[in-house]
């Protein structure tokens, strides 16, 4: 079969752009001619290939964005400021307990664990991928895939096949268990990972063990000391997280949540 | 175009008409807290947490991406109410595979597409893995041309872009990485078949 003898008719045809009359003879021609209807699937796959690589873009650059929001704002307060005026006790008291359900609200929006995890944490990068050998690149790739689909129990499943993991292939796998709300096996993993001689594992794993011990909701000391580690070291790359993470964890707010 | 799209419509148009517009309204799409705080609640009230709900609202701006590409959004109804019953749907199907929640009566068929199944799943992630495979093996340089000429982007920004001399340039590169594109879809040992397996 050769697909460039019918490119043009083709794309013409999906673009939409043919009139009814000639979209009925196109329709009438690949029924009665394989080889059409043979190049009409395959360019519709290729479409859907190349609209899978959109879907990763898009997928990517949200994730961007998500990390932004998350590193340019702690959780931004606004002083709500009272009238001076009060008028009356009762009056008084309908804007505290306005104020009070509102504290409660915002509090429990933006500052309980599973808040503050939330928005501080961000996706790793699945294009990253050290894992030796052809099996274990496979069975990465093969978990990168069901991570970006949300498939957590799948990318667990084939993460857990490889024989001997790389780093990278560990550091997702972490991630995977702590989006499947697996805190504690993620919490192991990136204990593993912060022990690394190379920095740019140990970081990671140090900020995301922080991470998996805050959705655990311990208040450890673990925790405690591992985040002030990395506040008191601005070279670190979780350094400005952290900072903004114990902002939160100080902040009055935390005390309205339940 | 420099305007910002400020209602629906305009978002719309900008989406289907690809490049630098369909990015900044994707990004306010993105950044409607209001809507993206809604979906993170039903999400979070059916089974999930709030990264869940976050995940979903990312996944439900991809498939509506897409359907306003495709022609599929019609017009006449809400854009926020269409994405919010897109997360909905999405998040259903998540929970099943997940079996987090409890099923409900609660519809989760969407656009005429059919309910989830485990099988579908498991073809959908089969499918994508296939394109990915054939994917990885083009070069960068084609990947980005190709995904310019789906997203509607006009042969000179194509050519702009990809510092070619003109659109006639441009069209011969789309042509070219097109092509390649489909003979490695053919040459790969039974991809075509196993897609068309898996298209049934």
């Amino acid at each position: 079969m050769n697909p460039e003898k019918y490119y043009d008719r083709i794309e013409h045809y999906l673009s939409g752009n043919m009139s009814e009359e000639e979209r009925t003879q196109f329709d009438q021609d690949s029924r009665q001619n394989p080889e059409l209807q043979q190049a009409l699937d395959l360019f519709q796959f290729s479409q859907e290939a190349i609209e899978v690589e959109i879907e990763n873009d898009l997928r990517s650059q949200m994730k961007e964005w998500q990390a932004e929001d998350s590193t340019s704002k702690a959780s931004p307060l606004k002083v709500v400021s009272l009238r001076r005026r009060i008028l009356s006790i009762a009056a008084a008291a309908c804007v505290l307990l306005l104020l009070g359900t509102v504290a409660l609200n915002h509090s429990n929006n933006h500052y309980t664990n599973e808040a503050l995890a939330l928005a501080l944490y961000s996706s790793p990068d699945l294009s990253t991928n050290r894992s030796g050998s052809p099996t274990a690149t496979e069975a990465y790739n093969a978990a990168a895939t069901a991570f970006r689909n949300g498939d957590f129990s799948l990318a667990i499943s084939q993460l857990s096949n490889i024989s001997d993991p790389s780093n990278d292939a560990l550091y997702l796998l972490g991630h995977s268990y702590l989006r499947n709300r697996e805190a504690s096996k993620a919490a192991d993993l990136f204990r593993q990972l912060s022990q690394s001689p190379d920095s740019r594992i140990n970081e990671k794993g140090e900020w995301h063990l922080v991470l998996a011990l805050l959705e655990l909701g311990q208040d450890s000391s673990e925790r405690d000391e591992l985040l002030a580690k990395i506040q008191a070291d601005p070279g670190h790359s979780f350094h400005a997280q952290a900072t903004q993470l114990q902002d939160s964890l100080n902040s009055i707010w935390r005390k309205f949540t339940r | 175009m420099n305007v910002i799209p400020t209602n629906e419509k305009a978002l719309i148009k900008a989406i289907k008409s690809g490049g630098s517009d369909r990015q900044r309204a994707i990004r306010m799409i993105y950044d409607d807290k209001e809507l993206r705080s809604k979906v993170i609640h039903y999400v979070r009230t059916h089974g999930g947490n709030a990264a869940d709900g976050q995940d979903m609202y990312q996944e439900g701006i991809i498939v509506l991406d897409r359907n306003i590409r495709e022609g599929k959004f019609r017009e006449e109804t809400s854009l926020k109410g269409y994405l919010y019953s897109i997360c909905r749907f999405l998040w259903m199907n998540q929970a099943r595979k997940q079996a987090k929640t409890t099923l409900t009566s609660e519809s989760t068929t969407f656009d005429g597409k059919s309910e989830f199944t485990p099988e579908s799943a498991y073809f959908e992630t089969e499918r994508k893995k296939l394109l990915q495979l054939v994917l990885n093996r083009m070069e960068d340089r084609c990947r980005r041309i190709l995904k310019m000429w789906q997203l509607s982007y006009s042969m000179s920004e194509i050519a702009t872009e990809m510092g070619l001399a003109n659109d006639t340039q441009a069209r011969k590169a789309k042509y070219r990485c097109h092509q390649s594109l489909m003979k490695l879809i053919q040459a790969h040992p039974g991809i075509a078949q196993q897609l068309e397996n898996l298209r049934k």
